[in-house]
């Protein structure tokens, strides 16, 4: 990825060079293809890589460059997917042996919309075996070799941190976007239930299922989910009703918002001393921006929860593969088997029973967005771990379990090993406009979100814009 | 077959999580986390106007 000042481009700075015609995306694929080639051999972010079909579509783009026919705001951008989002004519293996040189004939909403506004899509990330616990890929956080990125969504987190891709899409069930983001310095948003079609991706759980995008800035991530947002009348959760525009909403004032705060010594109490002081610099650097702070009560079932979720991951995976699994249970991996096998065993009563104790939890939740506009919690109890255990994901749980939007931004590194710490902001159903806001203007006033993997700094870029094409002087 | 020192890592982590499996597809473990979260769910008193996955939950505060 071409670098300015030993910064990696944003998607929003490469958008405008591509626009004034000082770059070209045939550059800045090549860029990606040539990060890739030199530290895939140690991230190992990637399933599938297609460098010819990326410059072909790059050179497309850049023949509409030429004649002034941008499709959007990531006409050129170089991203990549998750290996359970279809994509037509690329292997799309699910990250697991069952079915995996499977190809297939069609592109997932998600990947359509991304071509049709002039992306290039460099090709798939790992995953863990189909977006489940357990069945670990083996690619490494670039930010320290010998721990995991996180997961599901692993390679797609790594291949970001790593300078490899400007954008890459992810999914989450429990913590699968937030996690890895946090984990690897990164911005992600999982947006409401229903915002974005799951049309062309392998199901993990019907109700809990999201997807979104790793991008290193707020601004980024508001340009992505403006190209994936809408509804698609072949995924029927999507919700209907116009596309808000989140690139002017992040731009909102967020003086005098309400933010709570959940008791630090609760459900949200992070294991490590490092992730409670970034929280802690996180809000006291929102309190110097205007916003206020309230300490708020969680509802008092969310040990309930946290149980209907997981029994609602076993039942509706069980289902989704219940033939394939019968028919060669042996091609699973062990810990997927594993959950398949219990959530074969729930009783339709006893599944009923944890979506009705979602409601009460859910209903608990919403309630408490009547008080504040809102919530600030630590991303993840733990930094990244030492191995290939993708590490815990109970802090996203909630608003995946509810289907609210939640969205984690970098907000300190750990002095002793290196590694990056994020916040978590999760909002009102439809809420994403305001954690939008939030963490544009905590990114305005911190450099957290600046800050790159040694060994992205220390690998090389072909292209080194000059001092005076930096981009900030463009933006005057 | 693993060359470099990352994938015998690798291999010898998926090698541990094969043999977490040897006495059957469910760890005891796993086993009694998944009791232990039916027992939660049987025991949280609900009441009969709570639907499933009712958006706006009103069900839930009569």
């Amino acid at each position: 990825m071409i670098a300015i000042s030993g910064q990696l481009l944003t998607i929003f700075e490469a958008g405008r060079l591509i626009a004034a015609r000082r770059l070209s995306p045939v550059e800045l694929t090549m860029d990606c293809l040539r990060r890739i080639e030199a530290l895939e051999p140690q991230v190992q972010a990637w399933v599938t890589v297609d460098a010819e079909g990326a410059l072909r579509a790059a050179k497309e783009a850049e023949r509409l460059q030429m004649k002034g026919g941008l499709l959007s705001p990531l006409h050129g951008i170089p991203f990549g997917v998750k290996d359970i989002i279809c994509t037509a004519g690329m292997r799309t293996s699910g990250g697991s042996r069952v079915n995996g040189d499977y190809v297939p004939d069609y592109d997932a909403a998600v990947v359509e919309r991304l071509k049709r506004a002039g992306a290039i899509l460099l090709g798939k990330t790992t995953t863990t075996e189909y977006a489940y616990q357990g069945g670990e890929p083996p690619t490494r956080n670039p930010w320290r070799l010998s721990h995991t990125p996180g997961g599901s969504s692993s390679g797609s987190a790594a291949a970001v941190a790593a300078g490899m891709a400007l954008f890459t899409l992810g999914t989450q069930t429990f913590g699968s976007l937030i996690r890895p983001a946090a984990y690897n310095g990164l911005t992600c948003m999982k947006p409401t239930f229903g915002r974005i079609s799951r049309y062309g991706v392998f199901t993990a759980s019907w109700t809990l299922d999201h997807i979104g995008a790793f991008t290193r800035t707020v601004e980024d991530n508001a340009i992505v989910l403006e190209a994936l947002t809408g509804a698609d009348d072949r995924d029927p959760s999507t919700l209907t009703g116009p596309v808000p525009s989140y690139t002017s909403a992040m731009r909102r004032d967020i003086k005098d918002m309400v933010v709570g705060l959940p008791d630090p010594d609760g459900f949200f109490r992070p294991e490590v001393a490092s992730i409670g002081q970034a929280a802690a610099a996180a809000e006291g650097v929102l309190r110097a921006l205007g916003v206020q702070f309230k300490t708020i009560k969680l509802p008092n079932c969310i040990d309930e929860a946290v149980a209907a979720h997981k029994m609602t991951m076993r039942a509706e995976g069980a289902a989704y593969h219940m033939d394939s699994y019968r028919e060669q249970p042996e091609r699973y991996g062990p810990a997927m088997r594993e959950q398949l096998e219990l959530g074969l065993e729930l009783s339709a009563a006893d599944y009923l029973r944890a979506q009705r104790v979602r409601t009460v939890f859910r209903r608990g939740m919403m309630e408490l967005f009547g008080e504040v506009d809102a919530l600030l919690t630590p991303a993840t109890p733990t930094l990244p771990l030492a191995g290939y255990k993708t590490g815990n994901p109970m802090f996203n749980g909630p608003f995946t379990n509810t289907g609210l939007p939640a969205m984690t931004v970098p907000a300190g590194m750990d002095s002793e090993t290196g590694l990056p710490i994020g916040v978590q902001l999760a909002g009102p159903l439809l809420g994403e406009e305001t954690l939008l806001a939030l963490g544009h203007r905590y990114q305005e006033a911190t450099s957290w979100h600046l800050r790159t993997a040694p060994m992205v700094s220390e690998s090389e870029s072909v292209y080194r814009l000059s001092e005076s094409e930096r981009y900030k002087e463009e933006r005057t | 077959m693993a060359t470099t020192e990352s994938e015998m890592n690798y291999e010898q982590f998926l090698a541990l999580e094969r043999e977490r499996y040897v006495d059957g597809p469910v760890t005891k473990e796993e086993r009694a986390a998944y009791e232990r979260e039916l027992y939660l769910l049987r025991a949280f008193p609900l009441s009969e106007h709570v639907a499933l996955n009712a958006a706006t939950g009103e069900e839930a505060k009569r």
